[in-house]
């Protein structure tokens, strides 16, 4: 049993450390005021780093905003949208696994 | 916008208080988000659960998954205050579902059991899933609550999938450490090897081990199921068969080499508590058993299998799991039964029954009991401390085959040595040994027979009967030489062996002592009396009272009166009173017992009658004996006139069957005398209780017995007189007259020369 044990734990501890990148994808009706807000309270960004980002969204229709532990990035894009949800907004995030 | 779970009431005590003091210690560290490492990392950090899963549970991996995770809020932000990550949200989510569906505040065992099933990484913690799984409890759940909260883990938990399968995938290689490690994985569900010990003999029972043998050896089906009564020794054949791998070279190696587990369906079950365990604990068993080679599974009591685990009629069970390994030849399995529960659970269950080859395991005969019992009596012999000697063995073997019938040798007789070695070592008689009185008396009691003689020899017993006999019975001296000369006949082994002991027609009139001599015969023989007025029998249907009712009738289940008073007792004296009301369908079953002793019940039960003295009695004929005497011509005796009528009322069949046709003659003057004496005798033992001495004149004595005796109504007649003109004299003296204190009753004749009179001369 333990052998078999041991089998089964190496088999799950063999996944890569996992690690996830966060893209914003740009919609019509969010308001940039409110996109930098959720910039700097969710992904800790300063207001010129997160102007530049926002107007980047704006521009290319989505921007990277940053890579994170998989939890975390899951977590802040929940963050994200439960705000945006709550100010009447269709913000929306994507996550993309680490790029190499 | 907040969430159910948000008001924390799902959480226990304990589960409540770790969150908060977690949160309190993000909170001081300005962390984002709180994900479940954290939550783990801050439990298995608490004193207790540290010590508990110590070696179980790496807190340093735990520690560095949530530093990993921690996300520390700049200073140059405004902080925000922890929120929940992504998992925990999902997590207390299905927390918070479950809570409201067991309606029990979440432990954090039970969050244990949360995370085991539905959380892949949290595995990575675990040294052992195993180890890991044995530590937690559910106790606090009734058992719906499990089977609830189990449902609801499924159906989160398909994620972690891979978990639980996994453990019985490995193949096992044919080597002694795999062998060692099944043990070990299945020693919960009740496997345990079983191995040769060298002080153990097994005696006998050489062609059944053959055959035994020869089945193991075959390619498919190779499944052996011992069947016998139980305590013949089925348990006892597979210890045959390891001594027998181990010490007969003609056995092929592949056997020989063999190892034997030992499995228990009820400890299966048992460990099976949820539903589905059973069928997953039974495959994942008979997989690594198949994988091996050289492995022979031993069940006792094998019929458990049909049936275990089933729920309904259309469910799976036990034995339908295991019949394909039986089936392909992957497993061998030897399997005990007795021959009812065979009957009554695998014959209903065909498929399951057919993957087995059947070895009748019969009584083993008293020489090879003897044997077994002198091989295995030095356990008892340490235990009470006593001494069995070879002639006791012997003896206790006899006895208990003799006397003990709803057993079998050789369990019965080593129950006996136990139970004599017990009461031995009670009574402190370790000094002198098990004696033969002491068997018997035990016996006795077991019996509920009195074993009377003192000797074991059955030609004692038996001599001086017709003496001992006379001396309780009157003036019947040549009735009763025949009949003890029949009994004697059978005692000295010149009867066929498959006939009654003895089958006697007493003949006679009303009142000469003809039911009195079977009552004393059955006493005098210490065997038990069983006696059925055949009145009760004069309907064509009351056959099947004797031998139960047919199958379908009411009183099926009772059995049959006569068959089972037999089965219960075989050494005993069968007395069918007044046979002629009986209705004549009834005689014709008394042809066959008394043809080949055996009688067959309605469950199909053989009933053995060789022990077997079959007395009838009948008046048929006794009213021409008389009138044969009166006339001019004495020309036909009594007993031809009786004969006569005899042969007209039972067919010549029956008559063929009797060993012996014993006639009961008149009484006469001198046997009424005696009868009399005898009556007077038991009057005066009942008066002493009323310290009344009884003294009767023989004018007295002689008015009685001129009153009382009566060729036509025989001893009853004088019974009846004493108590007409004796007892009810005496009645009305001891309430209200002059015996009212006790004393001498003086019985004389009154003034009339008709009646009695009391007087009390204290």
């Amino acid at each position: 049993m333990e052998e078999r044990e041991k089998s089964v734990r190496i088999r799950i501890r063999q996944k890569e450390p996992n690690k996830l990148s966060v893209y914003m994808i740009n919609d019509d009706v969010t308001t940039m005021d409110f996109v930098i807000m959720i910039l700097m309270e969710v992904f800790f960004y300063d207001y010129a780093k997160a102007e530049e980002t926002m107007f980047k969204v704006d521009r290319e229709g989505e921007a990277y905003i940053g890579t994170y532990e998989a939890v975390i990035a899951k977590s802040k894009v929940a963050s994200v949208e439960k705000r945006a949800r709550a100010a009447g907004f269709p913000l929306k995030c994507r996550l993309e696994p680490e790029k190499v | 916008m907040s969430k159910d779970y948000e008001s924390l009431e799902w959480m226990n005590k304990q589960l409540s208080k770790v969150f908060h003091t977690a949160i309190d210690k993000l909170f001081d560290r300005r962390g984002q988000f709180m994900t479940a490492s954290h939550l783990l990392y801050e439990i298995f950090s608490q004193k207790s659960f540290k010590k508990k899963f110590e070696g179980i549970v790496s807190i340093e991996d735990l520690k560095e998954a949530a530093d990993a995770e921690f996300e520390p809020t700049p200073e140059t932000v405004d902080y925000q205050g922890v929120e929940l990550g992504y998992d925990l949200d999902q997590d207390f989510q299905n927390l918070y579902d479950i809570y409201i569906a067991i309606d029990h505040e979440i432990s954090i065992d039970l969050l244990f059991f949360y995370y085991l099933y539905t959380n892949n990484d949290f595995c990575c913690y675990l040294s052992s899933t195993f180890d890991f799984f044995s530590k937690l409890e559910l106790k606090e759940l009734t058992s719906t609550q499990v089977s609830v909260f189990m449902d609801k883990l499924e159906s989160y938990g398909s994620a972690n999938e891979g978990l639980f399968e996994e453990d019985k995938e490995t193949p096992l290689e044919d080597n002694k450490d795999s062998f060692s490690e099944f043990l070990k994985n299945f020693a919960q569900l009740g496997v345990h090897e079983l191995t040769y010990s060298s002080d153990y003999h097994f005696i006998g029972r050489k062609d059944e081990l053959e055959r035994a043998i020869q089945i193991l050896c075959r390619l498919d089906k190779s499944n052996v199921m011992f069947i016998g009564e139980s305590g013949v020794g089925k348990t006892a054949m597979m210890r045959g068969l390891l001594s027998e791998f181990k010490n007969n070279p003609q056995v092929p190696e592949r056997l020989s080499n063999c190892r034997v587990v030992e499995l228990s369906i009820a400890s299966v079950l048992s460990n099976s508590q949820f539903q589905g365990d059973l069928e997953k604990n039974l495959i994942s068993m008979f997989d690594v058993l198949s994988a091996m080679k050289n492995i022979i599974v031993f069940v006792d009591d094998i019929h458990t299998i049909v049936g275990a685990g089933k729920t309904d009629r259309n469910s799976i069970d036990a034995s339908t799991i295991i019949r394909p390994y039986l089936n392909s030849g992957k497993v061998k399995l030897i399997g005990c039964t007795t021959y009812e529960e065979h009957k009554k659970t695998l014959l209903n269950n065909k498929p399951f029954d057919s993957c087995f080859t059947k070895i009748d395991i019969a009584e083993p005969s008293i020489d090879d009991s003897v044997a077994i019992i002198e091989g295995i009596k030095s356990r008892y012999e340490k235990h009470h401390n006593v001494q069995y000697s070879s002639e006791i063995v012997r003896f206790i073997v006899e006895q208990t085959a003799r006397y003990i019938n709803d057993k079998c040798l050789p369990s019965k007789a080593v129950d006996m040595l136990d139970e004599v070695g017990a009461k031995c070592e009670i009574m402190d008689h370790s000094k002198n040994g098990v004696t033969k009185e002491l068997i018997k008396d035990t016996l006795s009691k077991i019996c509920k027979v009195a074993i009377l003689s003192d000797s074991d020899d059955e030609s004692e017993k038996v001599e001086n009967l017709e003496e001992r006999i006379c001396r309780e019975v009157f003036g019947q001296n040549e009735a009763v030489k025949g009949m003890c000369d029949s009994i004697l006949m059978s005692q000295a082994g010149l009867q066929d062996d498959d006939k009654p002991m003895a089958c006697l027609l007493f003949v006679g009139p009303t009142g000469v002592g003809k039911t009195e001599a079977a009552k004393v015969l059955a006493k005098q023989l210490g065997v038990s009396f069983l006696k059925y007025d055949m009145s009760e029998y004069s309907e064509k249907h009351s056959v099947s009272k004797l031998i139960g009712s047919p199958a379908g009738y009411v009183g099926y289940d009772e059995g049959g009166q006569l068959t089972d008073a037999v089965r219960k007792n075989p050494h005993c004296v069968l007395l069918l009173d007044e046979l002629e009301k009986a209705h004549s369908d009834i005689y014709n079953i008394l042809l066959q017992i008394m043809d080949y002793a055996t009688l067959t019940d309605n469950k199909g039960v053989k009933v053995d009658f060789r022990h077997v003295i079959l007395i009838m009695t009948t008046n048929a004929g006794a009213r021409f004996a008389r009138s044969a005497n009166s006339g001019f011509l004495k020309s036909v005796s009594a007993g031809e006139a009786m004969m006569s009528e005899v042969k007209k009322t039972f067919s010549p069949e029956f008559i063929n069957r009797l060993s012996a046709i014993n006639i009961f003659k008149d009484m006469d003057r001198d046997m009424a005398s005696l009868i009399l004496d005898k009556k007077l005798r038991n009057l005066e033992n009942k008066l002493v209780a009323k310290n009344v001495k009884l003294i009767i004149s023989s004018d007295a004595h002689n008015l009685l017995l001129d009153k009382g005796y009566s060729v036509e109504y025989g001893g009853r007649n004088i019974e009846r007189t004493v108590n007409d003109m004796l007892k009810n004299l005496l009645m009305k003296e001891i309430l209200f007259g002059c015996l009212k204190n006790g004393g001498n009753a003086n019985v004389s004749v009154g003034s009339d020369n008709e009646s009695l009179t009391i007087t009390n001369d204290k």
